[in-house]
């Protein structure tokens, strides 16, 4: 498991020195800082120089820093990727992703673009935002496309565009969408994030919607506004109750290696290989948030 | 740098910096700068700008900032992108921001 936590994702727009400087006191794990929509097309070149001198020389401690550039096709993708890679943030966010053929080209280019920098091979990761009904079918490729991809975010409002659906706050519009994304991550070993939900104002909604989000078995969700964030982070951050149960199922298992059983059980309910699993990765995520957990847990 | 016209760059906004600048074919570097901390941060704002040019080689130019709180590097990338929408040339990242 990648134990760098993506519980939350929020976008600040690259044009807005105000607003950048604003996003480092939240409490988001990562920072998308944006030069796609919104950036009007004729602050595109400015939007860049102010999002790679902030990065350059005010970057946020404690944040997961990505860089949302412009589209694969757009007449600004080289130079964004050229400021982009040359301040070294902690992934790149490509929206639009349709194909595998696509972040092959990208990852090429960034390669390059580190050779002449000086930067390690492999050094900057990419997230790949699914927001077509052609991204969602290709999904499992684009996980798998390159070593650098470390997330897909799903984009429910351009995919439901895509597929002449409405988005609802109830969601069944992005189902599928959803549990296609979910499948191509964990086929692929990396991170799946959840769309937005767009309304700032109804937090019961959010909770409804987040609540989904973590049942499904995503890893994070990209949020809106800033209010979003601490009801989000909260339920991607394993509650006590949780992290005490997670430690029993690992320390009877390990107690039952010792002593050769070959069933272990708490309160009379056998421990299966998936409880395993379950229990590992909630200690992993408590881990990441700062919790004590007290054991030491294998992958 | 050659500059072939007239730019601007930045906003009003808060803790940023609004950049216009004029190429002229003499008369110098003249640097006319409203800020509201201008007392405590004039000089170093000024000396910024002055040492962008510098890197670019700009010897004549007339520019007005104002200033509404920026912090430094928010007035490099400002002139930065001022600058190249001045002139006809792509910027060379390979060199990057450093000024001397």
């Amino acid at each position: 498991m990648n134990s760098r936590l993506k519980r939350t994702s929020l976008y600040v727009s690259g044009s807005s020195p105000v607003n950048m400087q604003q996003a480092v006191f939240y409490n988001q794990d990562c920072l998308v800082y944006d030069l796609e929509d919104s950036v009007s097309l004729e602050e595109k070149d400015s939007a860049r120089f102010l999002v790679y001198n902030t990065i350059k020389y005010q970057r946020p401690k404690n944040k997961y820093i990505l860089i949302r550039v412009n589209g694969i096709y757009s007449e600004f993708i080289d130079e964004d990727l050229e400021a982009a890679v040359r301040c070294r943030p902690n992934a790149i966010r490509i929206p639009k992703v349709e194909y595998a053929s696509e972040v092959k080209n990208i990852d090429s280019k960034i390669s390059k673009i580190e050779e002449k920098a000086g930067i390690p091979k492999g050094t900057i990761e990419l997230w790949c935002n699914i927001e077509s009904y052609l991204g969602v079918l290709n999904a499992e490729e684009i996980a798998l496309s390159s070593s650098r991809v470390v997330a897909l975010a799903l984009g429910a409002e351009d995919l439901t565009a895509s597929m002449k659906s409405t988005r609802t706050k109830e969601g069944w519009e992005i189902f599928y969408a959803r549990n296609a994304v979910l499948f191509a991550c964990r086929k692929a070993g990396i991170d799946a994030l959840d769309a937005v939900f767009s309304d700032i104002n109804d937090i019961d909604g959010l909770i409804e919607d987040t609540k989904l989000t973590r049942n499904l078995g995503f890893d994070g969700k990209t949020v809106v506004h800033p209010r979003q964030i601490d009801v989000v982070n909260n339920f991607f951050t394993p509650t006590e109750k949780e992290i005490v149960y997670a430690k029993r199922v690992i320390n009877a298992l390990e107690e039952g290696r010792r002593l050769n059983k070959g069933v272990v059980t708490i309160n009379g309910d056998m421990i299966d290989k998936p409880m395993e699993i379950r229990a590992i990765t909630t200690l992993q995520q408590a881990e990441a948030a700062g919790k004590k957990i007290g054991v030491k847990i294998n992958d | 740098m050659i500059l072939l016209k007239t730019s601007t760059a930045g906003t009003l906004e808060s803790s940023d910096i609004q950049i216009f600048i004029k190429p002229m074919s003499s008369g110098g570097i003249d640097i006319d700068l409203e800020s509201d901390v201008y007392d405590q941060y004039g000089e170093e704002i000024i000396r910024i700008i002055e040492k962008i040019l510098k890197k670019y080689n700009i010897t004549n130019l007339k520019i007005r900032a104002i200033d509404k709180g920026a912090r430094n590097h928010v007035i490099i990338a400002r002139l930065t992108a001022a600058l190249f929408r001045a002139s006809d040339e792509k910027y060379n990242w390979e060199e990057g921001d450093k000024i001397e």
